[in-house]
């Protein structure tokens, strides 16, 4: 089973009145989609104003999900809608050479860069995670490693990690395996997850 | 519970939690997928893991950026949502043309491999816009120049700069050119 | 009030009349574009127009992990696709003979023009910004790369409004005239259809042999570096070729070395619009053909400072 065939079983049960099916997608992807409408929208705040609403639209419209595209694709679609509607509605853009030029006073560089801004608090939470999980990784064995990389870097498929590391396609889930539960148990006490919090 | 019983439940979510990370990367049969997915909505473990596998996933790919607070707002969001109660959905097909045009590069790519595959130690060919005609043709000059034709190497050259490109219209003439040092 | 009246008067001026941005501002701007035609997901089809050729070209680009899988499908004349995947590349030809899978050494493509480093461009190139324009039904901003020298040619691009995505891109010769231009007609965020033939391509075993040339570039113009050598077999000819490439990130020259024929005859030409230009000489006992889309004084200078290697 496919990961677009994963993503839309969950959309399933989530039709079908699973909420936390629907969750899954959510912690699945509200990070890669927070990152995409940042290059639209400077302001943190509005990103995540865009981005919940984004999430509640689509659960909105789950019957209108056709299975003949990518959940993700779909649900990028609906944030960049959303996005350029509540621009189009603030006046705002990405910042233009005529609203950069008109500016008397000298405005640092970074004003012309979309990225994760966040606030000082979390950015360093941000920070810690990104360290840690390259910590992790690089701490791994070397065959784990590789695996890991193959497959969240590369975005290879078990059987072309396999081939790629002359090993067998179960040893490449394994590995996988092992290299996500090393990193995870490095990554709890940040996370400040346990077992009996709902998450 | 006894060691043995302990170790042997130990076993069982070591296992699951295996498949839980194929499932996650859309690598799992569909049977023991569908069993792993059913299980989700009780198991608290599992729906830890997913997360953590997202966020090692994001981190690695330079995309960590801590959301916990927008997690949070989406979900307190989803909670005051009506109930999503919806038909299964009907699988349409794909737009006629993705669908032809996908179907017939994969049985072209089979046919490929059977019909002539590629040895790993000959060198064969590499690509090139092959011209389809000889460009010579166009500049009209002594008949020794045939065999200096150009159009292999723009080929080749426009493959790299412009990948579809084909091949332009060209002026050539010959020259004197002193040789180069050696 | 004045931010609505500096919108107001900002298309009304044409490109020339902007300052260029500061090297750290084009840093900028470039990395953006250039990011965007490998992270941003999308799909359309864009109109190739060399002099008075043109070419339908559907495209379709799914960012995996850090890279992406690009499909580029001709809708027109011959039948060819194009798939680049990592630091891989294939084409795909249909020919008299049936399908043919061959491994290409490159994957630049429209609207992937830009490199992934940035900074060769801002030293060799000034940005300049433009007005806003509109292209295949979505606004766009026009900034211009100009030379710095006469060693390339340079590149007008229109990026998306709000992901950067270059939308229309114009290679400009002497005066500013266009000699290359793309152009989506049709374009939209997100990849429709499923993921299911890309991976299915089975890249043939590497064909692409690193080589070491038996005659180099002596001199090259300022900015070019090197970028891959091979040995490869082209069409027609008995024995196989050295063929490197060398690049500024925007504009590309290639030298083919092989050895001389009985009979040869130094060429030179140029391409009826201007782009392409091309040198044949003897060196040593070679025959060098240099292949630039690049102005004739970035191709004269590797042409004419060619040694044969020790």
């Amino acid at each position: 089973m496919s990961e677009q065939d994963i993503d839309r079983q969950l959309v399933e049960k989530a039709r079908q009145g699973d909420k936390r099916a629907f969750e899954l997608l959510v912690e699945k992807y509200q990070r890669r989609l927070y990152r995409l409408l940042s290059r639209m929208v400077r302001d943190p705040e509005e990103v995540e104003d865009i981005a919940q609403e984004t999430f509640i639209k689509a659960y909105r419209a789950l019957s209108n999900f056709r299975g003949d595209a990518a959940f993700y694709t779909w649900l990028y679609r609906i944030g960049v809608n959303t996005a350029k509607n509540y621009l189009a509605m603030r006046k705002k853009s990405m910042p233009t050479i005529s609203d950069h030029a008109m500016n008397d006073e000298d405005e640092p560089d970074e004003r012309l860069i979309a990225h994760d801004i966040a606030t000082p608090e979390s950015e360093l939470q941000s920070k810690q995670i990104a360290i840690a999980v390259n910590e992790a990784v690089e701490s791994l064995p070397e065959e784990l490693r590789s695996a890991i990389i193959l497959r969240e870097m590369e975005g290879l498929s078990y059987e072309e990690i396999a081939e790629s590391m002359g090993c067998p396609i179960g040893t490449v889930r394994s590995r996988i395996f092992r290299a996500r539960e090393a990193i995870a148990t490095k990554l709890r006490p940040m996370l400040d997850t346990s077992e009996d919090k709902r998450w | 519970m006894t060691m043995q019983a302990n170790y042997a439940v130990s076993e069982a979510d070591a296992e699951q939690e295996l498949w839980l990370s194929a499932m996650f990367d859309g690598e799992l049969d569909d049977n023991t997928a569908t069993h792993v997915m059913n299980r989700m909505p009780r198991d608290r473990q599992a729906q830890q893991r997913w997360r953590e596998y997202s966020l090692i996933g994001d981190a690695m790919r330079g995309c960590a950026a801590d959301h916990s607070r927008l997690e949070k707002r989406i979900k307190d969001a989803l909670a005051a949502e009506p109930t999503v109660l919806a038909p299964v959905a009907k699988q349409h097909r794909q737009p006629v043309y993705w669908a032809a045009a996908a179907a017939a590069v994969v049985a072209i790519t089979w046919t490929v491999l059977s019909v002539a595959p590629v040895a790993v130690d000959e060198p064969g060919p590499l690509a090139s816009n092959a011209p389809t005609s000889t460009l010579l043709e166009h500049s009209g000059f002594a008949e020794g120049v045939a065999q200096n034709d150009v159009a292999p190497y723009l080929s080749a050259h426009q493959d790299y700069a412009f990948a579809v490109a084909g091949d332009p219209d060209m002026n050539i003439r010959p020259v004197s050119m002193t040789e180069g040092a050696q | 009030m004045r931010r609505w009246l500096w919108l107001l008067l900002v298309p009304a001026m044409p490109a020339w009349a902007s300052d260029a941005l500061s090297d750290a501002e084009a840093t900028v701007w470039l990395n953006r574009i250039s990011d965007a035609a490998r992270s941003v997901p999308y799909e359309g089809i864009f109109v190739m127009q060399m002099g008075d050729r043109m070419q339908t070209v559907q495209v379709e680009n799914r960012p995996q992990g850090t890279a992406s899988e690009t499909r580029l499908v001709v809708l027109d004349g011959k039948p060819r696709e194009v798939r680049c995947s990592r630091q891989e590349s294939v084409a795909l030809d249909w020919n008299a003979k049936g399908e043919r899978l061959q491994r290409r050494i490159g994957s630049r493509h429209f609207p992937d023009l830009l490199p992934k480093d940035v900074g060769n461009l801002v030293k060799y190139y000034s940005l300049i910004p433009g007005s806003t324009a509109r292209v295949a039904g979505q606004d766009c901003q026009i900034m211009e790369l100009v030379p710095r020298d006469k060693y390339r040619w340079g590149y007008r691009l229109c990026a998306e409004q709000y992901t950067g995505l270059p939308l229309k891109a114009q290679m400009l010769g002497a005066q500013g005239k266009p000699m290359l231009q793309y152009a989506f007609v049709k374009v939209r965020e997100g990849v429709s259809g499923l993921d299911s033939s890309m991976r299915q391509v089975k890249v043939p075993a590497s064909n692409v042999v690193q080589a070491k040339s038996p005659v180099m570039a002596s001199q090259l113009p300022p900015g070019y570096s090197k970028v891959i050598a091979v040995k490869r077999k082209l069409p027609d000819h008995d024995t196989e070729v050295e063929h490197s490439i060398y690049s500024d990130g925007l504009n590309h020259i290639s030298i083919f070395v092989e050895p001389a024929p009985k009979h040869m005859v130094d060429l030179e030409g140029e391409s009826v619009h201007g782009l392409v230009n091309l040198r044949t000489r003897k060196v040593g006992s070679y025959q060098v053909t240099v292949v630039g889309d690049a102005p004739a004084a970035a191709v004269e200078m590797v042409a004419h400072n060619l040694v044969v290697a020790q």
